[in-house]
């Protein structure tokens, strides 16, 4: 009489019965980086901001990164742990029943927990990265006390993300889908991060000694890369630079690999859509860009008109001057905008900053389009991340490889799309490597990457030079503090 | 009723039997003996009898048939009893066999409806009983006066075990033989007998202190009732009529002020539905509920804040158990206390219909403040944007957002020809409610009924903003058979709201309602706010209908046992649906129309059956002993559906299918709660009396292993008044000590919180949808704006009640010849294993888990005096006075690794409560040592005078002086301290009544709220405040510089002192003289809120419990012209 079940509630005690049961608690895994306190923003407050790509110009509303104003209560913090956290909670729960599932077909229960893993090191990667040692949550946290999990060292978290990788390679098969992963995905994962450990160890960046060998890590990181760049024919670098970028080329683009799947159909809250473009675009009511990266005669809304922005994300002019004239990439940030009819509206200046007119006062840096919805269902956008793109895996081949034939060869690949020329052919191992992590530079720009590149080759505090970094955090941001409260770290 | 058969018919429930009803009166009438009657008083039912040279028996027949009394004797006895004569006047029927005895010498005696009649025995030697001893007989004499000084007739002095007995004459005199050393007994109904030994005198004269009716007063607690002299609890009460005269959407807002220890918190009195906050000895519970368990008729309703379905005109009396010892009997719901509501009922004799109506006319009580004069508007504007470096707005121009700003030129010279006054389109001028009761009651010995209607037209201060209520309640109570009752208790309610609300009076005064076409203005597209089209385009609407039956037995078995079996079912439905359309209202624009339908219903079943003994043993032991049993289920379902992406607005929410997007919700919630329960009073020789009571219950809410708790309480009182030393002192006409000691639970969380759930989401694969779910759910969101979802869904098979056991120590004393009542109640509670949520470690995947951590308490004292100052002559005059004292305290959030509280630079352990303000997450915080709510944040030390060498955003002249800034000039979160409190020291009412012979009344009723700290967020924002900021030319130290840009947070420099005395009623009335149709009338105005003083910021010094301030315009006062007419 007096037992409890909820109604309308699944729980471990109804739900893994059917394959589609098993997909959608997949999916819950994946949805966290969707959120904006995950993918969908605060991954570039703590990736981008805090770097040279971006500039606050003290317009207000601006997230403390930009000046590296953080502390452990910082809410972006807090929340990018957390929701790091929350897609490991849901990929376990996925390891632990679906595994147990006996009515769903082999094939399909491997690729699932492959995902699951591949999901579970995904995140992990994500964690080590930006707060070091974190603790290491194996399965569903049941009680208050199975949540008091230790902090696992550096080497632990590595050793762990990267079995979590051999199995989802083991497991997956390739298999593209928007908002999913698979095997190719996973052999991009683990090349990045033996690459990580590889340039860490060799940059002496902090907290990486313990790693047995560069070479060794840069030769695993090139195999797997290898695995992407040779081994398959769905993937591959998008000759269009424009298209990468093109809201309805998302669902098939060779290039990427794994990206998030926001839809403008999406109901419920902001995450099932994306609301990214406003948070480059201007304050203005009515934002027109050119439609191609070359034409400026026909336009195209950034979203749906009508609809201003929240000017969030504020390149840095400095930065937009670093790259070349000729880089294709420079033009993924707007300097002209126009009215409906393609007429010219603006144009960027840097003297805008100081101008009376409301307009162009508001159009005070070049603007990201990386991230546009001309499709949009009023602020509902498709705009989705590039969380591992080929170009990416192109140059990590690159990287590890060094100035070998190959590593010339996808180096020039990427540059070629931008519209630049080869590398010099005679460059020592070490200028060909600075090479990489150049283009690496303006490649990723804007995608969520920059200071954890700069921490791989531990050089946070000379190359952001923009603003003043924290020393304490440059490496590892501190553990927030809601969980250094309730599950102390000695 | 001819022979002597019908002198067994004595009816010997005595009070258990009678739970409905309240309050009836021990009628000794012209006789010594103690008897303890139900019913309906014969001071209160009035006749009109002409009889000349009649028999008595025929006089008793013409009185039983007009008055439902049955009159009880032996037909011998009236052989001697000469014929009598009534004068044709009306009057009550005490009144009446007050005449008959004298002129008879028959005396009467009141059991329920039932009145026995004896012959008064004879003052003759030989009626002296025959005793062993042969003892000498004297004579006594003397007179019998009242505390004035008046002699008394009619009262009855008698001597114990004997039957020798008299009446005093018209003067007060008496004279009869009595043997040696008897002691004397005087009783005379109202007056508190009189024992006297008379020691070899044979002059006895005697002073009878009046006896106020309310020390036989008989109060409802649960599961039964108790003589109010008995009671070892503590329990206040109210009768129904004392709050019938003003109107409200809910009952409870009516109670403010007005019973003891229980605080009633209007926050927001514009609401016409009303919503009030009630609170008896303070917050106890975090997380779980903290409102009293309201009970009517003995059946649990819900808790106390927004209970629309009591039409306030059926209610007779409000009990409040404030004690453990009253509440443990409601075992895992008493905690927070209990407020019983006892219904009015039937009567006996010819129908009476009643008709009262109200008409309410609403204003503010205060100005509004806003900006009248643009130019004065734009000046501030100019100045606060130039201190923020900022180009001035008014330009002539378009500012970013699409905003047209005239220049300050074309305002002063009126080329700019707008200018609207927003307060006309907002606000109706007066908001007017009608209020209509009427009924009828009647019926005969066997059955008696009544029926009332109400029907309520509320009118919010907002233009459509209105609520109507229609209630029909049903009362039919039957005497099946000799022993068995039957009672039905039904009716139905229904109300319509419309919401407009919360619209922009303080909208810029520069831009005008319409275009030029007819249309709305927006001042840029993502202009929301015009009042007018929110009004008119917006449908925002929420319907319910409530039904309720109630059927019940009684049943007295045997002459001390009866047995009651009860049932009710509850049942309603709510619907409610709302449309926000596209370009005007902020939802709908973003989703191209926005609309809904919801559906909910619930089913509430109430069984509970118990068995009451009573039985006096040996004189000197009274024993009543209860054993029930009760069984309750609620279900709840919902259905709820969303349409977004409306190709028109044509049809508004009228076709949801036609939306793009559609959303469609179910929910469905039950819980259960089985109980035993039991009660033992105990009471010797009326002097020491002790109550136990347990309950065991058993709830569906609760984790596996914590299915049952158990509620004991004990009490003793102390009848101090009943002992010769008290006595003898001569001063206490009742004087009592009372002390309880128990325990109370709380169960008020959710359903559902100890199982695991799922959470739900939508993910694209491509162009599919999919529905998924998994491990971990939203409960709730955090941070500013409530951003940032909340994950749960995590279960806690441990979860248990709440407990609460609490102390308490009470007086009861009337004194001065019953002119002065007080009560006092000292009271400690203490609740431990709090229900809440605690915080997990955000590695965990999720964020909080219920759990029982923690405790709170509260400790304080509650005084209530009740004075009749005036009771004769031309005038009488009460008084009555109130007094609340609580002091919250946080104890114990537990520890911080389990629970996840935060410890601040001072040491201050904290957990935020509530929602974000300003620039904060959180205002409000359970801090250990703290009161529950304390505010948190920054303390300003004035307004920083001097330019520094240095300055910095923060740190020029003209900005708040923070305290604890960093070097830097920023902010330094290690400075915030605990900044206000926002409970009070002391709550308290005085209300004066004062009545005139000629009809007319006049009562005033005060409420004050002293000590209590409020965060004024209207400091910074009214128009009229603006005038004293710091400028280089007035350096005020009270409000910084204006600048545009600057953020605040939360700090002490919004914290204010938030007493407040208001004058809550004044009411004029007159009594109608009574004619030959209308039985009883009265014409009556009240003046609700018409005087606050206060000396906060605040449009309305009374905020709610978590002390934030905001409300956006003034109280409203209310004046109410009623009319009560009774055929």
């Amino acid at each position: 009489m007096l037992k409890e079940t909820p109604y309308g509630a699944y729980s471990d005690e109804n739900y893994f019965n059917t394959e589609a049961d098993a997909l959608n608690a997949l999916l819950y895994a994946y949805d966290p980086l969707n959120n904006i306190e995950y993918g969908a923003r605060f991954l570039f407050n703590l990736t981008d901001i805090p770097t040279n790509q971006y500039k606050s110009y003290n317009k207000g509303l601006e997230t403390a990164l930009y000046t590296w104003d953080v502390n452990p209560n910082t809410e972006e913090f807090l929340y990018f742990f957390k929701y790091a956290y929350l897609s490991i909670s849901r990929a376990n729960s996925v390891l632990e029943n679906v595994a147990e599932m006996q009515n769903i077909p082999t094939r399909l229960q491997q690729q699932f927990l492959g995902e699951a893993y591949f999901l579970r090191a995904f995140n992990y990667f994500m964690l080590v990265r930006a707060y070091g040692s974190v603790p290491l949550h194996q399965k569903v946290v049941q009680s208050v006390n199975d949540g008091q999990a230790p902090y696992a060292d550096i080497e632990e978290i590595y050793s762990f993300i990267l079995k979590d990788l051999e199995m989802a390679i083991s497991m997956m098969e390739i298999s593209k889908q928007q908002g999913r992963a698979d095997k190719v995905a996973a052999h991009a994962l683990i090349s990045k991060v033996y690459l990580t450990l590889a340039s860490s160890k060799m940059t002496g960046s902090p907290g990486y000694d313990w790693v047995s060998g560069h070479e060794e890590m840069y030769d695993k990181a090139k195999d797997h890369a290898g695995e992407v760049l040779f081994n398959q024919n769905i993937y591959g670098l998008e000759p269009d630079l424009a298209k990468i970028y093109d809201v309805n080329h998302h669902n098939q683009g060779r290039e990427h690999i794994f990206i998030t799947s926001m839809s403008r159909e999406g109901k419920g809250q902001e995450g099932n859509y994306s609301q990214l473009p406003q948070m480059y675009s201007l304050g203005l009511p009515a934002v027109y860009i050119s439609s191609g990266l070359n034409s400026s005669n026909n336009v195209q809304p950034i979203i749906e008109s009508g609809q201003s922005g929240f000017q969030y994300y504020r390149v840095d002019n400095d930065f937009y001057h670093q790259f070349a004239d000729e880089d294709l990439r420079k033009r993924l940030m707007v300097t002209s905008i126009y009215n409906a009819d393609g007429s010219l509206l603006a144009e960027w200046s840097e003297d805008n900053l100081n101008s009376s007119n409301p307009t162009l006062f508001a159009f005070y840096y070049p603007f990201v389009r990386k991230y546009t919805d001309p499709y949009s269902n009023g602020h509902r956008t498709s705009a989705n991340l590039y969380l591992i793109r080929f170009a990416e895996v192109a140059l990590a081949y690159a990287e590890a490889a060094g100035p070998t034939t190959e590593g010339y060869y996808w180096i020039n690949e990427v540059r070629k799309r931008a519209g630049l020329g080869e590398l010099p052919s005679n460059l020592s191992p070490e200028e060909f490597r600075e090479a990489v992590w150049r283009e690496l530079t303006f490649e990723l720009a804007f995608e969520g990457h920059g200071l954890f590149e700069l921490r791989r080759i531990n050089r946070v505090v000379e190359e952001v030079t923009n603003k003043t970094v924290k020393a304490e955090y440059a490496y590892f941001f501190p553990i927030p503090q809601r969980e250094i409260d309730l599950n102390p770290k000695n | 009723m001819k022979n002597l058969v019908l002198l067994h018919v004595t009816h010997m429930t005595k009070l258990f039997t009678h739970v409905f009803l309240i309050q009836c009166f021990s009628m000794s009438l012209l006789f010594a003996w103690d008897g303890n009657a139900q019913g309906k008083k014969i001071e209160d039912v009035t006749l009109q009898v002409s009889l000349l040279e009649a028999d008595i028996e025929k006089a008793f027949s013409t009185i039983e048939k007009m008055a439902g009394f049955n009159f009880v004797y032996a037909v011998d006895d009236l052989k001697q009893v000469p014929k009598i004569s009534i004068e044709n006047d009306r009057q009550s029927v005490y009144d009446l066999l007050t005449d008959i005895s004298q002129q008879t010498g028959l005396r009467f005696r009141q059991v329920n409806n039932n009145i026995h009649v004896r012959v008064a025995p004879a003052t003759a030697l030989g009626n002296i009983p025959d005793s062993g001893n042969f003892i000498d007989n004297i004579e006594v004499k003397g007179t019998v006066r009242d505390g004035y000084g008046e002699p008394i007739p009619g009262v009855t002095i008698s001597v114990p075990n004997t039957a020798i007995g008299t009446v005093s004459d018209m003067d007060g005199n008496y004279a009869l033989v009595v043997p040696e050393g008897s002691t004397l007994v005087f009783s005379f109904i109202g007056f508190v007998t009189q024992r006297i030994a008379i020691e070899g005198r044979s002059l006895v004269d005697v002073v009878m202190p009046e006896d106020m009716a309310s020390l036989e007063e008989v109060v409802v607690v649960g599961y039964g009732t108790v003589k109010k002299s008995d009671l070892t609890g503590s329990v206040a009460s109210i009768k129904g009529e004392d709050i019938a005269q003003n109107s409200a959407g809910n009952f409870e807002g009516l109670l403010q002020g007005r019973i003891s220890g229980l605080q009633v918190i209007n926050s927001n009195n514009d609401n016409p539905q009303g919503g009030t906050t009630v609170r008896i000895r303070g917050v106890s519970s975090i997380n779980g509920s903290n409102a009293p368990l309201v009970v009517i008729d003995g059946v649990p309703l819900g808790d106390a804040g927004g209970i629309n379905a009591v039409n306030p005109n059926i209610i007779a009396s409000i009990e409040v158990l404030k004690d453990a010892s009253a509440t443990a009997i409601y075992g895992s719901r008493g905690a927070n206390g209990v407020i019983m509501i006892t219904t009015k009922k039937g009567t006996t004799g010819k129908p009476n219909i009643w008709l009262n109506t109200k008409m309410n006319f609403s204003t503010f009580s205060d100005d509004l403040d806003y900006w009248k004069d643009p130019l004065q508007m734009i000046m501030l504007s100019d100045e606060s944007r130039e201190n923020a470096d900022l180009d001035p707005l008014y330009i002539g121009q378009k500012d970013p957002s699409g905003t047209y700003y005239p220049s300050r030129e074309d305002v002063r010279s009126g080329a700019w020809p707008y200018h609207t006054n927003w307060p006309d389109y907002v606000f109706r001028d007066v908001a007017v409610t009608s209020d209509i009761n009427a009924g009828v009651q009647g019926g005969n010995q066997l059955s008696q009924y009544i029926v009332s209607l109400g029907y309520y037209e509320g009118q919010g201060m907002q233009n459509k903003d209105d609520y109507n209520k229609i209630s029909l309640d049903l009362s039919y109570e039957h005497k099946i058979v000799d022993r068995l009752t039957v009672r039905t208790r039904s009716g139905f309610f229904t109300g319509k709201r419309n919401i407009n609300y919360g619209m922009e009076y303080s909208r810029n005064l520069l831009y005008p309602v319409y275009n030029g076409d007819g249309s709305y203005y927006k001042m840029n597209p993502q202009d929301f706010g015009n009042p007018v089209a929110l009004t008119n385009e917006r449908i925002n609407k929420a319907n319910n209908l409530d039904g309720y039956a109630t059927l019940q037995f009684d049943w007295n078995i045997a002459a001390p046992l009866t047995l009651v079996v009860r049932g009710n079912a509850r049942a309603g439905t709510g619907s409610s649906n709302f449309f926000n359309p596209p370009k005007y209202t902020h939802g709908g624009d973003l989703f191209d129309g926005e609309g809904g339908a919801s559906s909910s219903n619930y089913d509430n079943l109430t069984f509970d059956s118990y068995l009451t003994y009573s039985k006096t043993i040996a004189d000197d032991h009274d024993i009543v002993a209860m054993v029930g049993a009760n069984y309750e289920s609620s279900l709840s379902r919902g259905l709820h559906t969303t349409g977004r992406g409306f190709p028109n607005d044509i049809l508004k929410d009228e076709n949801l299918s036609g939306a793009e997007i559609q959303f469609i919700n179910n929910s469905r919630t039950q819980s259960v709660l089985a109980s035993g329960f039991a009660r033992m009073n105990y009471t010797y020789k009326s002097r020491y009396l002790f109550t136990f009571t347990a309950r065991g219950d058993g709830s569906s809410k609760f984790g596996d292993n914590n299915k049952w708790g158990f509620f004991p309480s004990g009490a003793i009182g102390w009848r101090l008044s009943e002992e010769d030393f008290i006595n003898n002192l001569d001063f206490f006409d009742q004087l009592k000590l009372r002390s309880s000691w128990g325990i109370s639970g709380n169960q008020g969380i959710s359903p559902y919180q100890t199982v695991s759930q799922f959470g739900q989401d939508f993910y694209y694969l491509g162009e599919d949808e999919h529905i998924i779910y998994g491990v971990g759910r939203e409960i709730g969101r955090e941070g500013l704006g409530n951003r940032y979802v909340q994950w749960g869904g995590m279960a806690n098979k441990n979860l248990r009640w709440e407990k609460t056991s609490q102390w308490d120590l009470g007086l009861d004393m009337t004194i001065f010849g019953g002119r002065l009542d007080l009560t006092f109640d000292y009271y400690y509670k203490r609740t431990s294993d709090l229900l809440r949520q605690q915080f997990l470690n955000p590695s965990t995947g999720f964020d909080r888990v219920w759990t029982n951590d923690g405790e709170i308490e509260n400790k304080g004292f509650e005084l209530g005096l009740e004075s009749r100052i005036i009771t004769r002559g031309k005038f009488e005059f009460d008084a009555g006075f109130i007094f609340n004292r609580n002091r919250n305290k946080v104890l114990d959030i537990g520890s911080q690794k389990s629970s996840g509280y935060l410890v601040d630079a001072n040491g201050v352990k904290y957990e935020p409560y509530g929602g974000g303000i300003l620039n904060d997450a959180y205002l409000n915080v359970l801090a250990i040592g703290y009161p529950v709510n304390s505010f948190y944040g920054y303390k300003v030390d004035g307004i920083i005078q001097d330019m520094p060498s240095n300055p910095t955003k923060n740190t020029r002249a003209g900005e708040l002086n923070y305290v604890g800034l960093n070097p830097d000039g920023t902010l330094n979160p290690d400075a915030r301290m605990i900044i206000g409190d926002p409970n009070p020291d002391f709550t308290s009412s005085l209300n004066l009544q004062l009545r005139h012979q000629t009809g007319f009344d006049f009562s005033v009723l005060l409420y004050a709220v002293y000590g209590n700290d409020i965060f004024s967020t209207r400091k910074l924002e009214r128009a009229s405040l603006q005038q004293y900021r710091w400028t280089g030319e007035n350096p005020s130290n009270e409000r910084p510089s204006l600048r545009a840009d600057r953020q605040y947070f939360a700090s002490s420099w919004f914290v204010e002192d938030g007493s407040f005395l208001r004058i809550q009623n004044i009411t004029l009335g007159y009594t109608l003289p009574s004619v030959k149709f209308l039985q009883s009338g009265r014409v009556y105005v009240v003046a609700s809120n018409p005087v606050t003083f206060s000396n906060t910021s605040e449009f309305d010094a009374e905020v709610g419990e978590n002390g934030r301030g905001g409300s956006p315009y003034p109280r409203v006062m209310v004046v109410t012209a009623g009319l009560e007419l009774k055929f």
